[in-house]
């Protein structure tokens, strides 16, 4: 295989691999651009853990708060999240997709896995018929006559010549492996920084749909649970001051946890990291 | 594999709502926001009533719409903190106000006196209150005995509004500076149009002033 070969190679295995993931993502984010949605200046995936634990609190104090756009917000969100969390999780195994899926595709790599395939099935065949002959020669008793003696010579023959190609296919693998993997290494390096940038780009492009999404769901949720009763109740009777936000609560959270509480501490600590995106 | 899922212009809408709210509160208390006394409008507190809208109006997001003054620009921002508004969007609780006006009191001065006959409410953004009341207004000898501070985030006088009776307290500006938002309810707004901003609004006065009754009635048990 020519060198110039292997770039539209890649590109043509990486485009239908990922056609799903870039189909979906590009629809996401022509939506988002279309309907003028701006991303944040914030990281809002590092705060993802506390916006699910103050829409499970929010959702105590009033039931009513998680439904109709916050819901289903929300329900997008998390199946999004859970989406990229498994393509983080499934394109960690460059190599293993390289090798598993990719070089199949490779009409040459096919040509000479078949070849192996193949070879492997002579070599069987005649390592038993060389095991076979090698038997029958070692029970044959000395020829008595001429025809006995032309039987003798007969399985001999069999016998070298399946021993022979036994060899011959044996050296043939050899030859083939080491084929096979000069194939391999002429395109690891390619179809490796091929696809990492392809990875990286999708997974740019879904934290990118997920902050958006999280950052309209972290107001929205806010502002209704401004206009609710019963958090509004809630946040005079804990003494909550200051605007209904995401800040806001996670400052009443770090005022109440109890650090020195086993397992508090990691809590602690994310709060803290939190508020610091938040600053 | 995960599917696209559809909003309706109208759901797209509701989120920039929602983000446009949320811009306006920021705008309103960038510095500190859990600490709404101090931040909630420094610059209104450090400048004359008059200069306080222009100040804030300064930043393009916060600009008034034509038409609408700095003050109900302002009304309109903190409204959705403002009980007596729950449930009603901005829109809604400009159609129903009149005369919203910024005001700055130095210590010692009357937001109203008890007896006073008007129904103007006071939303507070910086300082404090007291809130006086005496025992006989008529007698020779009153007992004037303060009743309740208000700090900023809080709304003041809307129980003559309910019962268009004479103020039954005295508010007081306690601090240097204290600045607020001051409004009326325009009854002369009810209108087949307007049937259910009215009866939201009187839900929630019903409300909050349940809510004082409850506390009032805490504080009576545990003397």
């Amino acid at each position: 295989m020519k060198p110039e070969e292997i770039p539209p190679l890649v590109t043509g295995f990486l485009d239908k691999f990922f056609e799903q993931e870039l189909v979906a993502a590009q629809q996401e984010l022509d939506f988002l651009y279309e309907n003028q949605f701006e991303a944040p200046q914030i990281d809002y995936l590092k705060m993802r853990r506390f916006l699910v634990t103050a829409t499970n609190q929010l959702k105590n104090l009033d039931q009513n708060l998680v439904s109709g756009l916050v819901a289903k917000l929300y329900q997008d969100i998390q199946r999004i999240y859970e989406y990229y969390a498994d393509f983080i999780k499934k394109t960690k195994m460059a190599k293993l997709i390289y090798v598993r899926d990719f070089l199949p595709t490779v009409p040459e790599y096919a040509q000479l896995q078949n070849e192996v395939t193949l070879t492997e099935g002579q070599k069987k065949r005649f390592s038993a018929i060389a095991g076979q002959t090698d038997r029958e020669l070692a029970a044959l008793p000395t020829p008595k006559n001429d025809e006995e003696l032309a039987y003798l010579k007969q399985v001999r023959r069999r016998n070298v010549d399946a021993t022979h190609n036994f060899v011959k296919a044996k050296e043939k693998l050899v030859v083939i492996a080491q084929q096979l993997k000069e194939l391999e290494t002429a395109m690891s390096a390619e179809f490796l920084s091929q696809y990492e940038e392809y990875v990286t780009n999708l997974k740019e492009g879904l934290e990118e749909i997920l902050n958006t999404k999280s950052y309209y769901y972290d107001k929205l949720l806010w502002e209704k649970a401004a206009q609710s009763a019963s958090v509004r109740k809630f946040f005079h009777q804990a003494r909550i001051e200051g605007d209904f936000s995401t800040r806001t609560f996670i400052q009443y959270y770090m005022r109440n946890i109890d650090i020195n509480k086993s397992g508090t501490s990691d809590w602690h600590n994310y709060l803290r990291e939190v508020l610091k995106v938040l600053e | 594999m995960f599917k696209h899922t559809d909003y309706s212009p109208y759901e797209v809408k509701q989120l920039h709502e929602a983000m446009a709210n949320s811009r306006a509160k920021e705008g309103q208390s960038p510095q500190a926001p859990t600490d709404q006394g101090e931040s909630a409008a420094p610059q209104e507190a450090a400048a004359p009533p008059e200069a306080a809208a222009p100040s804030e109006s300064a930043t393009p997001a916060q600009a008034p719409a034509p038409g609408i003054t700095p003050a109900q620009q302002k009304l309109m921002e903190i409204a959705p903190r403002i009980y007596l508004f729950e449930g009603l969007t901005a829109a809604e609780v400009l159609k129903i106000v009149k005369n919203v006006r910024f005001l700055r009191f130095g210590p010692g001065e009357l937001l109203f006196s008890q007896g006073d006959l008007n129904q103007e409410m006071y939303f507070l953004l910086s300082g404090r209150l007291e809130v006086k009341a005496s025992t006989d207004t008529t007698a020779r000898r009153r007992t004037t005995t303060t009743v309740g501070k208000i700090d900023p985030g809080n709304i003041v006088g809307e129980m003559a509004f309910v019962t268009h009776r004479p103020r039954s307290a005295t508010a007081i500006s306690a601090v240097d500076k204290t600045t607020a938002i001051g409004f009326e309810i325009d009854e002369d707004a009810l209108s087949e149009e307007t049937t259910f901003i009215f009866l939201q609004l009187y839900i929630n006065i019903s409300s909050g002033l349940a809510d004082k009754l409850e506390r009032c009635n805490t504080l009576l048990l545990k003397r």
